[in-house]
């Protein structure tokens, strides 16, 4: 094959894969754009598989008190350390809003939940597996699933889902009759309790997200109470519990974040949620040639977000955690962006100057700032001179990224 | 903001080629769907400020495909990709060395081959000189050759 049949082969191929492409479904935007379109945000890269992280030096600004009482903590002010995130023993589990998925499929929540099911159970539908949505917003879902016979009920639980990155994921499920109670991260060891009020044994796992047993952490048949305690790495896990030796389906799976890697504490401080701290770090697997800003709570790292290339067509600002009163948003914006300013609907501001990082000061910048919990607000990405750029409505429980 | 009924009008009108174009520059069906979807978001947001709504979409379409692996979600770490398929043996095997060229070498392949492109244009979507372009695709034609040998 000379190089002009080689060219040939190649246009061809294109434009055949190109015509086989599917474009059919969706005729329209998806409704659910256009609330995205005011509140998208990125929390796109799996930045949980870090390893360990080289600190860099950003610095941040954060203020969290209304722009006419403003508390600053500037680079300048603040000082910069490499002490690793703080270690407090914190309870994890599932947040419908920050969860991270266990499994995904395509279509809408009600057809994940039935691959989900197809996927766990091995003779789905049978033994007469039904579940129903009993909770479906644009961004989550709940849906319960059943077993059973002419007899009754046999086992159930309920499935959580949430939309990531534009697509329905199950970010936990549970059985009635399995418990998990003292879940916590501690000192990067993951602990647990899981009992049962049932006869059969107890099968515990925690998995990587390729579905891969962590070393020691298989309690097949394990007496009940089965007390798990294995050290985790950087990468998310979940935690598998079944029933086994008997009839009963059950499935009990957690995802957990280990938390967030060394890195330079760029800002930290209280919120009324907690401690939380403002994280930089770099070459890290797995996430190319992107500087990395990280957000840790008490310890337990929430959904990171990468500066990309800094041209990206978007700000990504969201929520990263929230208790019942107040709403933590971290976020990258362009290099353009000076600071990022929440107005309240009932006309308060809160505003955030944006950092660069160091090792790509033209490409995106990272910004923090806590509100108190309203249904929606107006962010603001504003210049150095002060000109509006662009503005979004944010919502508590908005769209958030994987 | 552009009404959304504009901004529906021009996704009806450019979508399939979007797709095209985003499967080709990213391997991948399902994340072209999320790159042509996250294009439209950005355009529905700056409608009102852009001339030229074919070309800045195109535009968004390459940069948000040159991210598109880096920005996969843990999502879709679990999802099976959806890789297109032809059911000719010639046009699969090469979409397969295609689909594992480094990412610039495939874009420069695309932008030239697919949308006939001229390699100043292709650098300018690439972020790089004309020589640059053409070198990618000079390096991507060969490692091909080696593959299909």
């Amino acid at each position: 094959m000379n190089d002009l049949e080689l060219e040939e082969r190649v246009r061809r191929t294109l434009r055949t894969v190109g015509d086989h492409t599917p474009v059919s479904g969706e005729e329209s935007l998806p409704r659910y754009s256009e609330a995205l379109v005011a509140s998208r945000r990125r929390w796109a890269i799996p930045v949980g598989a870090a390893a360990a992280a080289v600190a860099l030096v950003i610095g941040a600004v954060l203020l969290v008190q209304p722009d006419d009482d403003v508390r600053v903590s500037s680079p300048s002010s603040s000082t910069p350390s490499t002490s690793p995130p703080p270690t407090a023993v914190v309870e994890v589990g599932s947040d419908v809003i920050m969860g991270g998925p266990i499994f995904s499929a395509n279509g809408g929540p009600e057809e994940v939940v039935d691959a989900y099911l197809a996927a766990r159970f091995p003779d789905y539908p049978e033994p007469g597996v039904t579940s129903e949505l009993v909770e479906a917003t644009d961004f989550v879902a709940r849906a319960s699933w059943a077993t059973g016979d002419d007899s009754g009920r046999l086992a159930g639980g309920t499935i959580q889902l949430r939309r990531i990155a534009d697509r329905w994921t199950v970010i936990e499920a549970t059985t009635d009759e399995v418990h998990v109670e003292n879940l916590a991260v501690t000192d990067r060891r993951l602990r647990a309790l899981l009992t049962s009020t049932r006869d059969e044994q107890l099968r515990v796992e925690v998995l990587d997200l390729d579905g891969n047993p962590l070393p020691g952490s298989d309690r097949s048949g394990a007496v009940r109470p089965a007390g798990i305690d294995v050290p985790l790495g950087l990468d998310p896990v979940v935690l598998r519990a079944q029933l086994v030796g008997g009839t009963m389906l059950s499935i009990t799976e957690i995802y957990i974040d280990p938390g967030a890697p060394t890195g330079t504490v760029l800002a930290e401080g209280q919120w009324q949620g907690g401690a939380w701290q403002i994280l930089a770090a770099d070459n890290v697997p797995r996430l190319d040639d992107s500087p990395c800003g990280w957000v840790a709570l008490d310890g337990l790292a929430q959904s990171p977000t990468c500066g990309v290339d800094g041209d990206g067509v978007f700000h990504a600002l969201g929520p990263v955690a929230a208790d019942e009163d107040h709403t933590l948003y971290f976020g990258s914006v362009g290099r353009e962006v000076a600071s990022v300013r929440i107005t309240l609907p009932d006309g308060q501001a809160f505003s955030a100057e944006s950092v660069p990082h160091p090792t790509n000061p033209d490409g995106a910048r990272f910004v923090a700032i806590g509100v108190p919990r309203v249904e929606s607000a107006e962010a603001a990405f504003l210049a150095a001179d002060g000109q509006v750029l662009d503005t979004v409505t944010i919502q508590p429980a908005g769209a958030l990224g994987g | 903001m552009l009404p959304w009924t504009e901004v529906d009008a021009v996704y009806r009108r450019l979508r399939p080629d979007l797709l095209r174009l985003a499967n080709l520059l990213t391997g991948s069906e399902s994340m072209a769907e999320d790159v042509v979807h996250d294009a439209f978001l950005g355009f529905a947001r700056h409608a009102t400020t852009v001339d030229n709504p074919d070309g800045y979409l195109r535009t968004s379409v390459v940069n948000l495909s040159r991210t598109a692996h880096r920005r996969r979600g843990r999502a879709e770490r679990l999802t099976p990709e959806r890789v297109t398929t032809t059911s000719i043996p010639e046009v699969d095997e090469t979409w397969a060395a295609l689909r594992r060229l480094p990412e610039r070498q495939r874009a420069a392949l695309v932008l030239r081959f697919y949308e006939d492109l001229s390699f100043d244009a292709v650098g300018e979507l690439l972020g790089c000189p004309a020589a640059t372009a053409r070198s990618l695709a000079h390096r991507g034609l060969a490692r091909l050759k080696e593959t299909l040998r």
